[in-house]
């Protein structure tokens, strides 16, 4: 699992007391009063195996083969809550030593850094009929967004995001216009060139040209829903965005969205989520069909099994977009009070404008948490990543992975 | 919609009315009330064919409040005719009063009956609730916003070369 999904998962479980399934898992009324808020410090310590660690060389200033490392994540960071009644604040931020351990490859401690998170979210007026929603994602982490960079990069990204929910009466209608501002950046963990055979001028292989990708993002966008059953709603969907790269003025993209679709539940235990749409694509004239269906099996109000298949339509460097179909199933599951059972599956196919390059991924994820105590968790996991491309001077980009890793987290 | 007439102003139109005109018109006022006695009848039965319960006793109530009416203009009507008789003016203009009165207020009573039948629908008042039963095995999530696929993130990895 690449460490955005696993920050996020853990956060949900944790961090998030109000998502669903982590319901159960709430740290409850302990942490430090803060007025009519509270502020929970938590530690986390995860040892993973990598079989992907990196490229680690003999010593001898060479490119080594892909090999596998012992890696230990020491998290520590905090969550503030704080449900006033005319706002609703949260805070989430942590930080992350990433060390290579040298267990298995003396030559792998180089790439050790330091990582950290933020989230902050705000809702003003939730009662009310119109509400107002602030919020910003902040992350540097050893990973991206951007499927095509084929080395180990380090990732500054910020999304400062608002909304004007609308929803008058009984809330049956609801009528969203928002907006956000998007910044990512990338540093090279190591300026090594590392594809075969070398390609200096390509930024996938050389670490050194990756500020050309750093771009801002900006989005309008506007939703609209109608619950016409207490559990089920049509809606509509638009949004546009402006991308523009710090170097590369020739992919700058104009990417617009539009949709409509039905969620929400068919029966009491089978929900659904059926979206089609568009995406166009103007600086390239690439235009697409976008689809979003799932069948969601709701075993309980903590417990579900669903699958699903999605189609869009992304911004990227250097092609302008891609499309990406992937199909995917999940599971989830709480028992006892304690136990959470979660497994995740998804393949991606990945097609880029111009139709020279086409990606796949394959990812599952899977594992269990137990909390023993309300500040005791402990959880075990497996994930596996393969990634193939067609281009064949990006070869580094072609790789399996397979990740097992033991977390426990002291949390107040 | 018929306006209600207050009694002074009811009074007055009496006292302008010669006494042999009140007896004609206090008859054409008991025609009129027994026709729309008939009328709001017609329409008790079209409720009760509807079965809707709400519908008939909303006609019900409108029709006995007529039917008292019509008793009363009835014997206003017989008093009426004997203190003309008697030439007793003050009487005569007192009884005329009360059967222009019923009448004026029989008329409204037709509307709201009308109102009872066509147009309930529309009307809300404080003392209108609307209950809306949901089933009780519902999840308590919102599975109208589901929480969206993962987004696509990658993980390459770093290179050192360690010279």
């Amino acid at each position: 699992m690449n460490a955005l999904r696993r920050k996020a998962v853990l956060l949900a479980l944790l961090l998030a007391p109000s998502a669903g399934w982590a319901q159960a898992t709430t740290i409850g009324d302990n942490g430090l009063n803060m007025g009519e808020g509270r502020l929970h410090p938590y530690v986390d310590a995860e040892l993973d195996y990598d079989s992907a660690a990196g490229f680690f060389g003999p010593g001898n200033g060479s490119i080594g083969s892909l090999t596998g490392e012992w890696i230990l994540h020491v998290r520590p960071g905090f969550r503030l809550e704080y449900p006033a009644s005319w706002v609703n604040l949260s805070l989430n931020a942590d930080l992350d030593r990433v060390q290579y351990l040298g267990l298995a490859n003396p030559n792998a401690a180089e790439p050790s850094h330091w990582e950290g998170a933020a989230n902050f979210e705000s809702s003003f007026n939730q009662k009310g009929a119109v509400e107002f929603d602030l919020g910003d994602n902040f992350s540097y982490l050893q990973q991206t967004t951007d499927p095509v960079i084929g080395i180990g990069v380090l990732t500054l990204h910020n999304e400062a995001h608002a909304s004007l929910p609308i929803h008058p009466g009984g809330g049956a209608l609801s009528v969203t216009p928002g907006g956000s501002i998007t910044l990512e950046q990338y540093s090279p963990i190591d300026n090594s060139q590392i594809c075969t055979p070398p390609s200096p001028n390509d930024p996938n292989c050389n670490p050194v040209l990756l500020a050309n990708f750093n771009f801002v993002d900006v989005q309008g966008n506007l939703a609209a829903s109608w619950r016409f059953l207490p559990k089920t709603a049509v809606s509509i969907m638009g949004s546009y965005d402006a991308r523009a790269y710090q170097n590369d003025p020739t992919n700058a993209a104009q990417l617009m969205h539009a949709g409509a679709g039905l969620t929400g539940l068919l029966t009491s235990k089978i929900a659904v989520t059926a979206k089609l749409g568009w995406a166009q694509e103007f600086a390239k004239a690439t235009g697409t069909l976008t689809a979003h269906a799932e069948l969601n099996y709701l075993v309980s109000d903590t417990s579900n099994m669903r699958i699903g298949y999605l189609r869009d339509l992304q911004s990227v460097p250097q092609f302008g977009v891609y499309a990406d179909d992937r199909g995917y199933a999940e599971l989830r599951f709480f028992l006892g009070g304690r136990l959470t059972l979660r497994a995740y599956g998804a393949y991606d196919a990945l097609a880029y404008a111009g139709g020279t390059r086409s990606d796949q991924m394959v990812t599952i994820d899977a594992g269990p948490q137990y909390q023993f105590v309300r500040w005791l968790i402990a959880a075990a996991g497996y994930t596996f990543n393969y990634r193939n491309t067609n281009v064949t001077q990006s070869a580094l980009v072609n790789y399996t992975r397979n990740v097992g890793y033991v977390r426990l987290t002291l949390t107040y | 919609m018929a306006q209600a007439v207050s009694p002074s102003t009811a009074a007055e139109k009496a006292a302008s009315v010669p006494d042999p005109e009140k007896v004609q018109r206090s008859a054409d006022g008991l025609a009129r009330m027994r026709e729309v006695l008939k009328d709001v009848l017609s329409k008790l039965e079209e409720a009760r064919n509807t079965k809707d319960v709400v519908k008939l006793n909303c006609v019900n109530e409108k029709l006995t409040q007529i039917k008292g009416l019509l008793r009363i203009s009835e014997q206003a009507d017989v008093s009426l005719q004997e203190a003309v008789a008697r030439k007793e003016t003050a009487a005569a203009e007192h009884e005329f009063t009360k059967v222009t009165i019923a009448r004026q207020k029989v008329d409204q009573l037709r509307s709201e009956a009308e109102e009872c039948i066509g147009q309930l629908a529309f009307r809300t008042d404080e003392n209108l609730t609307v209950e809306v039963e949901t089933p009780q095995d519902l999840p308590k999530n919102d599975v109208t916003n589901p929480e969206p696929p993962p987004p696509l993130v990658v993980r390459p990895p770093p290179a050192s070369p360690s010279t």
